[in-house]
């Protein structure tokens, strides 16, 4: 395949705007012609390929100062059907085909061009954007080779009089996949009377190809495509009988990297990180799960499973949403599993700050997991067996338009740990420690306009214990049984209406139900069971080119039954000591409502290299009575092609926990706790590979709940500041290769009122450190390593104790708050995948090795029932995790 | 322990494991194990008489010096129980209220001595209204726990001992009870305890049983199955206030008996009784095993046992027997 592109610098080239002060006077003579630095070769149409067609596109391009393509204009576009050399005919005959569509040439051409840059041209030394004409030419690549000479020598093949009956046909696909592969072309050819014959076909848009009026006998076959092994065999041809086959052609490489390619989004942060399904299932130590890969993106601290810490907040202060939706629980028990699966997610969205006005209520971060978009081709199925837990997840088309798919988890680690626990322990599993979840996905799409996507998400853990003897867990412990069960599901309702190009509306109804429990006997409890009801909508649409705007409205709703029987719960800064059981409080609430609702608006405008996106949200929250208005704004400037500035700022607010606005617990008077948000950055693409991304970020937290004197409880007087720089350096996949680099230097601190000294936030980590990659081997081998080096949490010292007869326990005094810090912590993860194709499965086998070199980790501390002495309680030691997943 | 060992292996199963520290029921050094009261509760002219239990490894506890003081209200766990006033400044407070009769304010100290007594130290209507006071000033310390002056008032015994070399400080809730009528806590007492070879090691005994209350010599090398002479009875019934009903409820006392040894090693650190979930018999037995060498010069071992009642009451049984 060849195409050229041919500018030619005439006439017609001249400037066609001026910018800025050093630009010339329009009638300036151009001193510097343009010149291609990055050439972007067009997609030949598969169709037109396949019927042998040419075509010359001319065009006029618009090259801004700084080289960059600004339009495309078509003049003229004229195809050509090829003209068979007689060696060619004689060697091959004519290749028939039985669909023909539109060639596609100009929309090829212009996609080419668009992506390409140039060399701005120059007048009088400044550059200038110009207007250039371009004719890209569609030359066909010369026919495959015939098969070797070896079994065919010469051919005499007369041109057939008309189409004919179809009497060999086939489907091609890949193998391990079944994905229709299009645009291959398979020949069939044998040797006649010593002269070789053939004929030639391309695979259609559905994967299909067909010959006409073959003459009977044997005939071989080889398909041909690029990117995949050439399939070599043989069919036989009986007078009167079609043969239909079906060929499973064997890509180069099965990396999962390349398996989807999707368009970027236009980024409208300061940070977005996005990250494939694709991506996060092979990052070494997270055991493929969507949200603990997020613990290896830019200002994301290692919280030891569990949560998710940005940017010096707290757990509870990042929003975790599936496509919007608020979810209550993301980790399954133990935090070792997100309630996500990666094969129900396309990617995830996480924010760790400066995020749009269509998220708010949380002062952190955000995150944001995007559920597969299914696709009604054929079945995929996928199981997927591992130490931990079993997964399977089916797919199915439903006629053209719909498709619907099923997924569930289950783990079996309680059931390794019932059988490991000796008959004669005094702690008896009523229920072992287990977690499932299940989700049903489904898409309609019954026309362009129109789109509806259901998802259903479940998820039940379950921990019960019987204790024999409970005072010999506890002394405080006054009952036998402990329990722990969280169970919530929820569906979305989502509506996708695109009227035209310039304008969408994304409707999305969200109900559920959560449950979740705590129970020690009758000594405490902790029961909740809501329903919640949550409305979404946005309506997009773009008034001129340059500017769109979104009008959305973000509503919540929940009814709950809660019941807490309980000491006050630790708080964040507050040292880690014994708590006094028998200081329990009791509150009830039944039937309570609580409503928040959010109408918000925002602009994305484009003024040349200029994008600002201004947006304001007005929230309302009824559990506090209160509204806040939260002005954001976001900025990019490209320098260059491969310079872009970024800056942002904004406010958030966030209502106080629930238990904090409760009367007994904390305080029903509380205010919003508010938050500004301030970042500022720049993103280089030195290679097109390659991204550098560095941000420095400033948060000023406001009207921290902090615990006061009894019977307030609680109040707004706390303060934070957190502080720092980011960096992330990413190679995208190329030559085998992908991965990151992170690097957050970061400072969070606390004050617990206006006259309390700064402390160090929990959670402080002043250096974090991430790398990981992934190298993908011939034969369908991949390595990856992930590699962590961070600062050791702070934590408060004890100094002295005091033994309190009540509990039977010494109490620990404690010294300055989070004054000191945990040893460094450092890990090396690795994975190794090896998979094997067969025709219509993959078969995948992994081995993760979790800390491979074995590191001892200090976590925290144990102390002697004195706290005279300690000993570091270590993490995970070196940890293989073994799988097999098969797909098709 | 051993079983305390198989639950600590399993937590080591998810989160890495630790090295081993100093058990807190094998006796080494100088330890306080715990602080009674002979009135765990008391009614106004009572008093109680404080005393604490002392072990070490030396098997003698001389030398020892106290330091006893009490306070109607501290700094908490984090302050170190320290006293938030001064007796100067509580009897300021006291002061500005002009009661009809002068009251005085003990002192705080309360002596020197091994036991020492603690007498209610006001009128009762005096300990009503310091309660309700309490319970009504907007800015009482955070670390000041709200008594619930449902006829009681809980103060602080704290006592400070030292052998010379290492000093311990220890806290003790008296309860000063007011109200006519009002239930009184005892303590709980054991009255013997037994001990039989356990041979096959199922954690009852299939020897001979030994009255640990007389002299007795153990077998080294030997698993032996405790029995305490605990019953039920021990376990009083009070009333008390559902939380969820606001009703009334009588319920029994949770009891917690905590072992003790000096030479080898127990198989349970705690054990205990929970009406209508773990049954007494629970409550009174382990298992002793006794080491082939005893690091101790007179041949000697000790069992010490201190049973609680989870509202103040606290006693104690200790035995020593000799080892062949």
């Amino acid at each position: 395949m060849k195409h050229t592109a041919l500018f030619t610098l005439a006439l017609l080239f001249a400037p066609v705007a001026a910018s800025a002060q050093e630009a010339p006077p329009e009638d300036a003579p151009i001193t510097k012609l343009p010149k291609i630095k990055e050439f972007v070769e067009a997609v030949y149409p598969p169709t037109a390929l396949r019927d042998r067609m040419a075509a010359q596109v001319v065009l006029q391009i618009d090259l801004s100062a700084e080289g960059s393509v600004e339009n495309v204009i078509v003049v003229s576009s004229a195809t050509t059907a090829e003209t068979l050399s007689a060696t060619t005919a004689e060697i091959l005959g004519v290749v028939r085909s039985s669909t023909i569509t539109d060639w596609g040439f100009v929309a090829s051409a212009t996609t080419a061009v668009a992506q390409m840059t140039f060399e701005p041209a120059e007048a009088g030394g400044v550059p200038v954007p110009v207007r250039i004409p371009f004719t890209y030419n569609f030359s066909l690549p010369p026919q495959p080779l015939p098969p070797p000479p070896s079994t065919v020598s010469t051919a005499t093949v007369a041109e057939e009089p008309g189409p004919g009956i179809v009497n060999f046909s086939g489907t091609l696909r890949e193998r391990g996949t079944r994905t229709l592969v299009v645009g291959a072309v398979v020949t069939v050819f044998r040797t006649e009377g010593g002269e070789a014959g053939g004929y030639e076909a391309v695979t259609n848009d559905e994967g299909k190809f067909e010959f006409y009026d073959l003459t009977p006998g044997q005939w071989k076959v080889l398909a041909e495509a690029p990117g995949y092994y050439p399939l070599r065999t043989a069919e036989t041809v009986v007078v009167n009988q079609a043969t239909d086959v079906t060929y499973y052609i064997e890509k180069g490489s099965y990396n999962p990297y390349d398996v989807v390619v999707e368009a970027t989004r236009v980024k409208k942060e300061v940070n977005r990180r996005t990250l494939t399904a694709a991506e996060i299932v092979r990052v070494p130590g997270t055991l493929g799960d969507p949200v603990q890969v997020v613990e290896n993106l830019p200002g994301v601290a290692r919280s030891g499973g569990g949560q998710i810490i940005v940017r010096g907040s707290g757990p509870q202060d990042t929003g975790v949403y599936v496509d919007g939706v608020e979810i209550p629980i993301i980790y399954h028990f133990g935090g070792l599993k997100s309630v996500l699966p990666a094969d129900v997610i396309d990617s995830i969205d996480f924010y760790p700050g400066n995020f749009s006005v269509k998220y708010g209520r949380a002062t952190g971060g955000v995150f944001d997991g995007h559920i597969r978009r299914l696709k009604p081709d054929q079945l995929h199925g996928a199981l997927e067996v591992s130490l931990l837990d079993s997964s399977l997840f089916l797919e199915m088309p439903i006629g053209d338009n719909a498709a619907i798919a099923v997924a569930g988890r289950r783990s079996y680690i309680g059931s390794v740990i019932s059988a490991v626990t000796p008959d004669d322990a005094s702690v008896s599993l009523v229920s072992a420690p287990r977690y499932y979840d299940y989700h049903v996905l489904a898409n309609w799409r019954p026309s362009a306009k129109h789109e509806l996507r259901f998802y259903f998400l479940g998820s039940d853990d379950i921990f019960e214990l019987l204790f024999e003897n409970p005072a010999e867990i506890s002394p405080q412990f006054q009952s036998a049984n402990l329990s722990l069960g969280t169970n919530f599901q929820r569906g979305t309702l989502e509506y996708n209406y695109t009227p035209s190009e310039k304008v969408r509306n994304k409707l999305t109804l969200a109900v559920g139900r959560d449950a979740l429990g705590f129970r020690l006997g009758d000594q405490f409890r902790f029961e909740l069971e809501s329903y919640s009801f949550q409305v979404r909508n946005a309506f997009d649409w773009e008034l001129e080119d340059w500017l769109t705007v979104t009008f959305g409205v973000d509503y919540r709703a929940f009814l709950a039954d809660v019941e807490v029987l309980a000491p006050r719960p630790p708080r964040e800064g507050e040292p880690v000591g014994n708590t006094n059981a028998t200081d329990t409080l009791f509150t009830k609430v039944e039937g309570v409502w609580d409503h928040a609702i959010a109408p918000y608006f925002e602009a994305v405008m484009q003024f040349g290299d200029l994008q600002l996106v201004p947006g304001v949200r007005f929230d309302y929250f009824q559990d506090t009575d209160s509204f806040s208005v939260d002005p954001r704004i976001v900025a990019r400037y490209k320098l260059t092609d491969q310079w872009t500035a970024k800056a942002g700022v904004g406010v958030v607010h966030q209502a106080p926990e629930p238990v904090d606005t409760d009367p007994v617990f904390g305080n029903p008077n509380l205010a919003l706790i508010r938050g500004v948000q301030y970042s500022l950055g720049a993103e280089w693409y030195p290679l097109d590979h390659i991204k550098i991304d560095g941000t420095v970020f400033y948060k000023d937290l406001q009207d921290l709940v902090v615990r006061v004197p009894a019977p307030v409880n609680v109040d707004n007087i706390g303060l934070g500041q957190v502080y720092g720089f980011e960096l992330f350096l990413e190679h995208k996949f190329n030559d085998n290769f992908r991965g990151w680099l992170t690097y957050t230097l970061n400072r969070a601190q606390r004050q617990d009122g206006p006259n309390e000294p700064t402390r160090l936030f929990d959670f402080d980590q002043t250096h974090i450190l991430a790398i990981v990659a992934s190298y993908v081997l011939p034969e369908n081998w991949e390595i990856g390593l992930r590699w962590r080096l961070v600062s050791g949490n702070p934590y408060t010292p004890f100094i002295d104790a005091v033994y309190n007869d009540a509990i039977d326990q010494y109490d620990p005094v404690s010294g300055p708050v989070n004054s000191d810090r945990l040893p460094l912590f450092h890990q090396l993860d690795l994975r190794v995948d090896k998979s094997w194709v067969f025709d219509y499965w993959k078969l995948t086998a992994y081995l993760s090795l979790i800390n491979s070199y074995n590191r001892t980790n200090t976590e925290g501390f144990q102390y002697s029932f004195d706290y005279s002495q300690r000993t570091p309680i270590q993490g995970l030691p070196i940890f293989p995790i073994l799988g097999v997943r098969g797909e098709f | 322990m051993k079983k305390r060992l198989c639950l600590i292996a399993l937590v080591c199963g998810a989160a890495g494991c630790m090295d081993e520290l100093p058990s807190y029921n094998e006796i080494e050094g100088f330890r306080l194990l715990a602080v009674g009261a002979d009135k765990p509760w008391i009614l106004p002219e009572e008093t109680a008489e404080m005393s604490v239990l002392l072990a070490s490894d030396t098997s003698t506890t001389t030398g020892v010096t106290f330091d006893w003081s009490w306070c109607p209200f501290t700094s908490g766990s984090a302050g170190g129980y320290e006293c938030a006033v001064t007796r100067d400044e509580l009897q300021a407070q006291i002061d500005m209220f002009e009661a009809p009769v002068p009251i005085v304010v003990p002192p705080f100290e309360l002596g020197t001595t091994a036991t020492v007594g603690f007498t209610y130290p006001f009128d009762e209507l005096v300990v009503q209204g310091f309660c309700d006071a309490l319970t009504m000033i907007d800015d009482v310390p955070a670390f000041v726990s709200i008594p619930s002056c449902d006829n009681r008032l809980p103060i602080t015994i704290r006592v400070e001992v030292s052998n010379g070399t290492e000093r311990i400080v220890a806290v003790k809730e008296v309860q000063l009870v007011f109200g006519f009528g009002a239930e009184v806590n005892t303590n709980p007492v054991a009255t013997g305890m037994s001990a039989s070879l356990d041979t096959n090691e199922d954690g009852e005994g299939d020897g001979e049983t030994l009255d640990l209350d007389t002299p007795q010599t153990l077998e080294r090398s030997s698993d032996y199955a405790l029995t305490l002479d605990l019953t039920e009875a021990q376990s009083q019934s009070f009333t008390r206030e559902d939380p969820a009903t606001m009703m009334d409820e009588t319920v029994r006392e949770v009891l917690t008996v905590t072992w003790f040894v000096r030479g080898g090693e127990l198989d349970s650190g705690r054990t205990g009784f929970i009406d209508g979930q773990v049954p007494i018999d629970i409550a009174q037995s382990n298992v002793w095993s006794i080491p082939a060498e005893v690091d101790f010069e007179d041949d000697t071992a000790e069992v010490i046992v201190v049973v609680r009642d989870g509202r103040g009451g606290t006693s104690w049984l200790r035995r020593t027997v000799r080892l062949q």
